[in-house]
């Protein structure tokens, strides 16, 4: 314990709320001088809200944080940059149209005289980026950079600029394996150097070769700090998707046997996109609760994507016997096949608009006579769901917005059912909802399963698949590295699958 | 401790719900008091106020721009604008008045509305296929067409002499009510239908209001873009006629000139947002009376008619600026502070 | 690095000028009344009120703003010399009292688009007809105010240089006004491109989110562009002023459409974060040229088809400017 480092960076008890969900519920985040620390959970755990207060972008609500020595409160991403916080993030902070010099020199120019020194400006940023190694024309556009490359230059520039924290905001996720490793060998000098990092990736081997400790989110709790030491892969994963101590669903799936023998209705086959996803195979059955699980990255959102319409893909899919190629989702949508969206508030509600309205857009054609909407129809329509998923509001004239995260996630659901869908892609269900609620959707997921429809289940949070899934298929990366069936679904194995995955 | 920390989370959220109401609150009545306190000035101030004379010059001098800032709202409810309208009015409204002795009233009538419905097509289809932002494209065609419009002419007035068409918009029913009553109160509500009871409507809405949700639910946002436009043009040459049919003159110079301004200004006084969202139809009708109440009341009252000006522009920035989305601020001091943990 | 690559870059980002240049050469050819001394320093002349504006305009643009009451202060720049001209007839003050006062409208654009937080559209749109208001208020319903003060019609008529035309008279060969235009466009090519609030202004066009983070005060960029954008009105307005010898609120009416189509036609982005402020002078000089080239042969061609080819030059160079775009982005 003597040779412990002098801690620069401590934030207690931080909460923040946006307009119905509370973001973080009294998080801490201690980090020490030039420590590597990698802030580790699922896609809403709360590490980029915790990030954007750190660096001034938003405002805390309560708790504290403690600097280099002094109580602090950023109010704008400037003071923050003053005091030694250089955030690296993944896409939002270049001007494609400006040159790369220009990005980098941005709100921190080199002048002579008053005016801005060109000469001097590409000379210092050629500097800067031969410094970690990269030979580029710093008068082009930042635009034609590969992303990997816009990355390697906001480093090399955050770096230059006397920082005592960087944070990487998955700063690794759009690069190759070879500058992943170039990159993890500049965030070794940086720590020889006494800079603090804190690394967000979502890749597992990254952490454990460059990090020292780990602090672990999840839903906007603080779940705990870890020597990562002492903490095996396996263990990490567990506290990053397992069981949640809130959670008190107490339930499990009655299998059914028969599912197996059902007809195919749909079957993916050498399914591959980009980066990421590599020779996706899998089958759903009429009637089945299918699962994806896979760690934040592993291709599951995407896969869903691929079935939708929505993401451009090769290879084949097929849906109730012939191949399809679907451009857009309204043509999947008339193959009865729907989807609920991951980010709900980006892509899926409509904040302004009523619950009635909410539910029955994508119908809306079909309750319509000569383009007039049938009022009686659609009231009809809406009581059945409003009543069958039990969404408490007021009445069906309340703007959506107005609602809890739950019973906005029903309305997505209702939506999705008035479709009369033969298969839905429902990709995190529970995200961002309260507990009650939770087992209300996972009691509905069943129901609709019973009815005869496939139901295509991607969550982050296992003990969910474990509970309401008949089949498991486990992604890493955008492959897929294991199926399980009944009994076995379990968190245990679908945990070991993915850790022995990366391993190999 | 715990419970401390929830507490002030749950206080948080109200706050922030409660700030919410009251944003959708002056939204969807900015407008309706912004006119109340007018009506209310007027009663006290202005002499000879109370009189129905009052009431259908206020109805005849809104006419116009009510057609077209129907079809502007649906435009701007799809975060689109035209700025082109006015020229459009100038173009078909020349164009019918040349046909009006030749081909008769319902023939030339037909005509311009067609071109009308050109002009929103390409409009459309140019913001669409192209991507061009429609402010820049309509501001090419607003220079344009009006410049086409004189040319139809040869700058000159072109004179309307077909009393049929003349009745279009100088008629009196009874004697003593505008025809211009029964077009108001008509289009209202057939624009107020549209925009709530319809699969079009709805779909400018959802498109307006998460462009990426839309496209998720299957919405058709191209087609349903062009169509905004096409119903604008089809709405710009109607007021075009109704505008000549008045004058009972077509001088292509002045034809809906500044109609544009008025039009857009009505649609945002009347809640509807720029960023695109719900179409308020209503809003609209009441942001349509508000401006040509300044206007009747700067000149009931002996003022000199410029200030009217003034007045519009200092309304105008006051209707938006209650209406705007602020930054929804939660004050830290009306938080209880967090008792912070032992370390 | 590519030299065709660098020759294509060259020629694109400096389209307008070439078309400027091209049109100049090609209406010279045509027209034998084009290409005279007197002609071209005419263009100059009226191209100089339209330029001076455009460069306040280019760099509200830039920041992804848009100021349509351009017109309105022109107008009022100019009665502000009538009114300062009746009780101190001296070009200094006038021409400082107008410059101050459409400052003043150009910081209550900005004041409105940034802490009240209105859509810039609305906000010079209101300003656009409250100013202009103003001004007719003031001049009891649009009459010109004559101005007498010494030396004043200077800025506007006044030439350096001289040579002898045909008829054996002297006639001025660079107006005062085009030397104001061409001062003005070099300062604003020095602080776009070499101070802090230049590429300020690109940055938080280009990408606001991304100007926050690195410390940009966006508020503050674009408060000063739509006070710049005040201020190149005013000097406009004693320009017209004194070309007309009186100040009339009207003079402006219309003119914000040019100064924007002149930027638009400069190539600068309406979305913001791109474009360069120099083009806006060739996008000004052109728009101006039309307009001459069809005033001198009115014979050939009548003067109702200015608007139409304006329109329509616009139409094809925005259609382009997508095209490039979409194959920008599919490039990459």
């Amino acid at each position: 314990m003597s040779e412990e480092k002098r801690v620069l960076l401590e934030m207690r008890d931080i909460c923040k709320s946006f307009i119905g969900v509370n973001a973080l519920k009294g998080v801490d985040l201690v980090v020490r001088e030039g420590e590597v620390h990698a802030l580790e959970g699922e896609n809403g755990a709360g590490k980029s809200v915790l990030i954007k207060i750190l660096t001034g972008i938003y405002q805390k609500d309560a708790g504290t944080i403690r600097f280099d020595g002094k109580e602090v409160n950023f109010t704008s991403p400037a003071q923050a940059q003053e005091a030694g916080i250089r955030p690296i993030y993944q896409e939002l902070t270049i001007c494609p149209m400006l040159s790369v010099a220009e990005n980098m020199f941005m709100g921190n120019e080199i002048k002579k005289r008053g005016l801005i020194d060109w000469r001097a400006t590409y000379k210092r940023a050629e500097e800067i980026l031969q410094s970690v190694n990269l030979n580029i024309d710093v008068r082009q556009p930042m635009g034609q950079l590969s992303a990997a490359m816009q990355q390697m230059v906001a480093i090399a520039m955050a770096v230059s600029l006397d920082a005592k924290l960087i944070i990487m905001d998955e700063a690794t996720s759009s690069l190759d394996d070879k500058e992943v490793q170039s990159l993890l060998n500049i965030v070794k000098e940086l720590q020889k150097k006494n800079i603090a990092i804190i690394f967000i990736t979502h890749r597992m081997n990254e952490i454990y070769e460059v990090c020292e400790r780990c602090t672990v989110l999840k839903d906007g709790e603080f779940i705990g700090c870890y020597d990562l030491d002492k903490l095996p892969k396996l263990e990490l994963i567990s506290k990053m998707v397992g069981r949640d101590a809130s959670t008190i669903v107490n339930f499990k799936k009655q299998y059914n046997s028969d599912i197996e023998s059902n007809e195919v209705i749909c079957e993916f086959k050498n399914v591959a996109q980009g980066l990421r996803l590599k020779n996706i195979e899998f089958e759903l059955k009429k009637g089945e609760v299918l699962g994806f699980a896979g760690l934040l990255g592993s291709g599951r959102t995407e896969t869903g994507e691929v079935l939708f319409g929505i993401r451009k893909y090769t290879g084949s899919i097929t849906v109730k016997g012939k191949e399809v190629h679907y451009a857009n989702a309204g043509q999947a949508m008339k193959d009865n096949i729907v989807l609920c969206p991951e980010e709900r508030k980006r892509d899926a509600i409509f904040p302004d608009m009523s619950i009635e309205d909410n539910i029955t857009i994508p119908i809306m054609n079909k309750i319509s006579r000569l383009g007039f909407i049938d009022r009686k129809k659609q009231a009809e329509l809406v009581d059945k769901y409003i009543q069958m998923l039990k969404i408490k509001t007021p009445n069906k004239e309340q703007l959506i917005k107005f609602l809890s995260g739950g019973n906005q996630q029903k309305c997505i659901i209702a939506r999705a059912m008035c479709c009369d869908p033969e298969i839905i892609i429902l990709d995190e269900p529970t995200r961002g909802i309260d507990v009650g609620a939770k087992y209300e959707i996972e009691m509905l997921i069943q129901d609709i399963a019973k009815s005869g429809i496939s139901v295509i289940m991607i969550s982050s949070i296992l003990e969910e698949l474990e509970r309401d899934c008949d089949r498991v298929v486990i992604m890493r990366e955008g492959i897929v590295v294991g199926e399980l069936l009944h009994e076995d679904i379990t968190e245990e194995n679908i945990i070991h699958t993915i850790s022995e995955a990366h391993t190999n | 401790m715990e419970n401390d920390v929830n507490a002030s989370l749950l206080q948080i959220q109200e706050l922030s719900n409660k700030a919410l109401k009251r944003s959708e609150f002056a939204k969807k009545y900015g407008a309706l008091i912004v006119f109340a306190i007018l009506i209310i000035f007027n009663l006290i101030v202005t002499p000879g106020f109370v009189d129905s004379s009052t009431v259908w010059n206020l109805i005849i001098h809104t006419t116009t721009t009510l057609v077209v800032a129907m079809g502007m709202t649906f435009v701007i409810a799809t975060a689109g604008i035209d700025i082109s309208v006015g020229s459009t009015m100038a173009l078909t409204a020349v164009v019918t008045a040349t046909l009006l002795p030749m081909l008769g009233m319902a023939v030339s009538i037909m005509i311009g509305l067609a071109l009308g419905a050109g002009i929103g097509l390409l409009i459309g289809t140019l913001t669409v296929k192209f991507k061009i932002q429609p402010m820049v494209l309509t501001l090419a065609l607003m220079i344009a067409l009006r410049s086409i419009a004189r040319m139809v002419s040869n700058a000159k007035t072109v004179n309307i002499a077909d009393e049929g068409f003349i009745g279009l918009s100088v008629n009196y029913i009874g004697g003593t009510v505008p025809v211009q009553l029964i077009y108001v109160v008509v289009i209202a509500i057939v624009f107020y239908i549209i925009a709530t009871r319809t699969v079009f409507g709805k779909s400018v809405e959802a498109i307006g209001n998460n462009p990426s949700a839309a496209r998720l639910s299957g919405i058709k946002a191209d087609k349903n873009t062009i169509m905004v436009y096409v119903l604008l043009g089809i709405l710009s040459a109607l007021a075009g006629c109704l505008a000549i049919a008045r004058t009972m003159n077509c001088n292509p110079s002045s034809v809906g000139s500044g109609m544009e301004m008025d039009a857009i200004a009505a649609v945002v006084i009347g809640g509807t947002s720029m960023m695109g969202g719900k179409p308020r139809i209503l809003g609209t009708v009441i942001g349509c009376f508000i401006i040509t109440l300044i206007t009747t009341t700067v000149n009931m009252n002996g003022i000199p008619s410029e200030w009217s000006m003034v007045f519009k522009a200092a309304i105008i920035i006051l209707a938006v600026y209650i209406q705007s989305e602020k930054k929804i601020k939660v004050r830290q001091s009306k938080i209880k502070p967090i008792a912070s943990k032992e370390v | 690095m590519d030299r065709s690559i660098s020759a294509k870059h060259v020629i694109t980002q400096n389209a307008t000028l070439v078309a400027a240049v091209a049109i100049i050469i090609a209406a010279g050819i045509a027209f034998d009344n084009f290409f005279t001394v007197v002609n071209l320093s005419n263009i100059f002349r009226q191209a100089s009120m339209i330029g001076i504006m455009a460069i306040g305009s280019s760099f509200v643009i830039l920041t992804g703003g848009i100021d349509l009451s351009a017109g309105s202060l022109f107008g009022f720049a100019a009665v502000m010399c009538g009114i300062v001209d009746a009780f101190c007839p001296n070009p200094f003050v006038m021409g400082l009292i107008a410059i101050l006062t459409c400052a003043g409208f150009g910081a209550l654009n900005g004041f409105c688009v940034t802490k009240l937080r209105i859509p810039p559209f609305i906000v010079t749109l209101a300003m656009m007809s409250g100013v202009q208001g103003l001004g007719l208020i003031i001049t009891e319903g649009g009459n010109t105010l004559p101005i007498t003060a010494e030396g004043f019609t200077n800025i506007a008529t006044g030439t350096i240089g001289s040579v002898i035309n045909d008829k054996g008279l002297e006639v001025g060969v660079v107006p005062v006004p085009a030397i104001i235009m061409i001062v003005g466009f070099v300062i604003a090519v020095i602080v776009s491109k070499y101070t802090t609030f230049g590429r300020n202004c690109y940055a938080v066009g280009g990408n606001e989110d991304a100007a926050i983070m690195k410390g940009i005060s966006v508020n503050r960029t674009k408060f000063l562009a739509y006070l710049m954008s005040g201020i190149c009105c005013g000097i406009a307005g004693i320009i017209v002023a004194a070309r007309t010898r009186g100040g009339q609120i009207t003079v402006g009416d219309g003119y914000e459409m040019d100064v924007i189509a002149s930027v638009v036609l400069g190539g600068t982005l309406l979305s913001g974060g791109q474009g360069k402020v120099l083009n806006s002078m060739w996008g000004a000089l052109i728009i101006t040229m039309i307009g001459n080239i069809i005033n001198l042969n009115s014979d050939v061609i009548s003067y109702l088809w200015e608007g139409t080819i304006t329109g329509i030059l616009l139409l094809v160079i925005l259609v382009a400017q997508s095209k490039m775009q979409s194959n920008k982005l599919g490039a990459r």
